[in-house]
């Protein structure tokens, strides 16, 4: 008897369900390791401008790339990077006069001058490049100019103390790429050689970096989106540096001596903050209900593992402002009180628009679970990065619930996070309060670092107070690293960068 | 030697037509009780399983007695999550084939009886560049333009569900519009729809009341197929983040969701709802290929005309 070949449709789908049984039988890649410092990342960011471009994985890609007028130390005290020594500020305060470091060149070899400082200053100021600088510059930022080759004049409409702050953290491009976000042209210790759409992004060292030679021959971004597999990386050694770990995927890189885990506190805002000019959130009553039943706790114990610090007001641990003893808020939700608040709302409900990403879904979700249990009905609209970033500059939300790296544009502090608060902001959340706009105006225009801390915790206060902003948790950063590279720098850390541009092979020289 | 006489030719008895309905091979049994138990889990399991949303302190805790498909990373029971997910999965395949075929048999019948002319012509091209459209890449792009919030179409809302249902369904149009298409013109050539025109009933009632009950039964091999792709069809949407929304369960989400466990050694997260939805996809594929062999193709000759 001839057994018989043909195979039916149906035979065939009867061996379906082996398939996931031989794809668990198969053996991932490795990748080699060498002279390259790699480093997963969990997304690949559209938009390589970091000028524009409010993604973290931008900023991080652009850390060893591009370099600012002015960059912090060990201490987070700014000093002079590419500007040649402090700026001089005129007697009224309106026109800033920094000289620039001679000898430096971009990496197409061109000299840097001050006219490329000037188009990339000009460039975050105008409202239509879309950066979210423009929130900074606006109503201050008059112009700029090359009064000569290295030096470049800032003239303000008004004096703004905040600027020495944005000359640390603003990146500065060759004038000929301030409006390209396909790739990016600095000054670094390290040149983008390869964008590879949903692969990663390769450098080289720069030959010509006008600071200590570069440690590693090549620098390599590997887009790992998922935080599991990026720990797995990270364990198995194909990566060196693994960014944004889940905790749940920690456990994965316990008792591994050649991996460490830092977990920082860094400006990491989870921006949670209501509409507050429109119903239902124009009642304070009901806005508090909200913030009452908030499970803060529940959102640090089953996302975070317990390791974050829960929320109050809008600056976090790691932000100039914070004030640890403000208790306002319950770290469970308190059902009776919120019902209490709730008295006379017809209907409570609301929607709640955040930005697509398991953390994220999972904090609303919990969040929706402490809600519901008050009376409050919550519908979850969960957008992609540029339709959330539509409606959060629109205004067209009740709720709006985003992670937003404040660390990139404002350093150990957020006060870019703060400006919905502000009646007059491009991105005013309808909140109406005469105090907390002449603090938020002061904040940004004093020099005084002390006084602007003052004020910042009266403001943190009074927006818990009246619950317009209140996040669930502070987040940490969390990052892990491989025994074979030299430790990350926690200082750089807490202001939300890896430091990559100062990190060599552990034990110092190349890695050969 | 003696000569076998030829069986005189006998109406098949309901007995006999029962028996050879049943299916016949063990692949088609073990079809019927996937799809039966996805079914099951569906109608059954929401109302036995507790509420989807609801959270407990276990986080990512293994299958037990407590919680037999495990907790996700919320604490919620991924058993009950699962059974919503199920009924999800099932309606949105209902619908998006009821409503697949709501459009296309009166097109592809129309198309058949007006078989060559114009009204065919158009019908059919129509079709054909709906169809040149993968319906993946169909539905991601309506979904990436549109957006995973509730649209409006003037003042009618249509929700994320809806927009699925709707694209799943357009989806399905060219396909069985071209199955009815087909069947009606073998059909509109046989004696009996001639026989209805001499005696003067109706055109309108000859191919709704008569021709369009004769070609069931190959449309209904369609529709079971559909109901496979449909499952699968929802199920990747919601992988990709792009199906029915949070909090509500899709197996879709769910596997999606539990991926990310899978290297920390969560595998029932994920592994558990993907189970469900291929035997959903299993069951409904192998139901419509045994009825495809029983019906259409090899069968259609036994199929007795109304």
């Amino acid at each position: 008897m001839t057994p018989s070949l043909s195979w039916s449709r149906r035979r065939f789908l009867g061996l379906l369900p082996a398939v996931p049984l031989l794809a668990a039988c198969s053996t991932g890649s490795r990748a080699g390791g060498g002279e390259t410092l790699r480093i997963g990342v969990a997304a690949g960011p559209g938009n390589l401008n970091p000028l524009d471009s409010g993604s973290e994985v931008t900023r991080w890609i652009a850390e060893p790339v591009m370099e600012t007028l002015y960059d912090y130390d060990e201490r987070l005290r700014s000093v002079p990077l590419l500007a040649a020594d402090e700026p001089a500020v005129s007697a009224d305060g309106l026109t800033w006069t920094v000289p620039l470091k001679r000898g430096v060149t971009f990496h197409n070899g061109d000299a840097f001058t001050a006219e490329h400082v000037a188009a990339s200053l000009d460039h975050v100021a105008a409202f239509a490049g879309g950066s979210e600088w423009v929130v900074y510059f606006l109503g201050y930022y008059s112009g700029a100019r090359a009064v000569d080759p290295y030096t470049v004049e800032i003239r303000l409409k008004r004096p703004y103390g905040l600027l020495r702050s944005h000359l640390t953290n603003l990146p500065i491009t060759h004038r000929a790429f301030a409006d390209r976000k396909d790739t990016m042209m600095g000054t670094g210790p390290y040149r983008l050689e390869r964008v590879s759409a949903g692969l990663g992004y390769g450098m080289t060292a720069h030959p010509g970096y006008h600071g200590p030679p570069p440690a590693y021959a090549r620098m390599e971004f590997q887009i790992i989106p998922d935080g599991s597999t990026r720990a797995v990386s990270l364990r198995a050694g194909t990566v060196d540096l693994a960014v944004e770990l889940p905790v749940a995927a920690l456990p994965l890189l316990a008792d591994r001596p050649e991996v460490t885990v830092h977990r920082v506190d860094a400006p990491i805002d989870i921006l949670t903050y209501v509409k507050a000019g429109d119903p239902p959130f124009d009642d304070v009553d009901f806005r508090r209900a909200v913030a009452y039943a908030a499970d803060r706790q529940g959102v640090n114990d089953k996302v975070f593992g317990g390791a974050a610090a829960l929320g109050q007001g809008p600056i976090g641990p790691a932000e100039r402002g914070y004030d640890p003893d403000l208790r306002v808020f319950p770290a469970r939700p308190d059902p009776a009180r919120a019902r209490e608040l709730l008295r006379g709302v017809a209907d409570p409900a609301f929607t709640l628009t955040v930005s697509a990403g398991q953390v994220m879904e999972d904090i609303a979700q919990i969040l929706a679970q402490g809600w519901a249990r008050a009376g409050i009905s919550v519908k979850l609209e969960v957008l992609q990065g540029g339709p959330w970033a539509q409606r959060w500059i629109s205004g067209a939300y009740q709720m709006i619930m985003n992670r937003f790296s404040s660390g990139f544009t404002s350093g150990d502090a957020n006060y870019l996070a703060l400006s919905p608060a502000q009646s007059r902001s491009v991105l005013a959340c309808g909140y109406e309060n005469r105090a907390v706009d002449t603090a938020l105006d002061r904040v940004w225009t004093t020099a005084d670092q002390d006084e602007r801390d003052r004020l910042l915790r009266e403001v943190n206060a009074t927006l818990a107070e009246d619950a317009v902003m209140f996040p669930p948790v502070y987040p940490k950063m969390i990052v892990g690293q491989r025994a074979g590279v030299s430790p990350l720098d926690p200082a750089r850390m807490r202001i939300s960068r890896l430091g990559t541009p100062r990190l060599r092979p552990a034990g110092g020289g190349k890695r050969g | 030697m003696s000569a076998a006489l030829p069986a005189p030719h006998r109406a098949p008895g309901r007995a006999r037509r029962r028996a050879r309905f049943l299916p016949r091979d063990g692949l088609t049994w073990f079809g019927a009780a996937c799809a039966a138990l996805f079914c099951l889990l569906a109608v059954l399991g929401p109302l036995l399983a507790g509420d989807p949303n609801a959270a407990g302190p276990d986080v990512l805790a293994a299958p037990s007695a407590a919680h037999p498909f495990g907790t996700d990373q919320l604490g919620r029971d991924l058993l009950a999550r699962t059974a919503a997910g199920t009924r999800v999965s099932l309606t949105v395949s209902l619908a998006a084939v009821a409503l697949g075929l709501l459009a296309a048999l009166p097109l592809g019948v129309l198309a058949g009886h007006h078989g060559g002319r114009f009204l065919d012509d158009l019908i059919m091209r129509v079709l054909e560049i709906v169809q040149a459209l993968p319906m993946f890449v169909l539905a991601m792009f309506v979904i990436g333009l549109s957006g995973t919030e509730t649209a409006h179409l003037g003042p009618i809302p249509v929700t994320m569900t809806a927009k699925v249902v709707l694209l799943l369904g357009a989806a399905f149009v060219p396909y069985f519009a071209r199955v009815a298409r087909a069947e009606t013109m073998a059909e509109t050539g046989q004696e009996y729809v001639a026989a209805l025109r001499v005696v003067g009933v109706p055109r309108m009632r000859i191919l709704f009341g008569e021709v369009l009950p004769n070609i069931a039964p190959a449309v209904v091999v369609q529709a079971f197929l559909a109901m496979a792709l449909a499952v699968f069809a929802e199920g990747g949407l919601g992988f990709l983040g792009l199906g029915v929304q949070l909090p509500q369960a899709t197996l879709g989400n769910l596997t999606g969701g539990g991926t990310g466990y899978l290297p920390a050694g969560v595998w029932w997260y994920s592994v558990l709802p993907g189970a469900v939805m291929l035997a959903g996809i299993l069951g409904f594929n192998l139901i419509g290929d045994a009825l495809s062999d029983t019906l259409g193709g090899r069968g259609a000759t036994h199929v007795e005309k109304r």
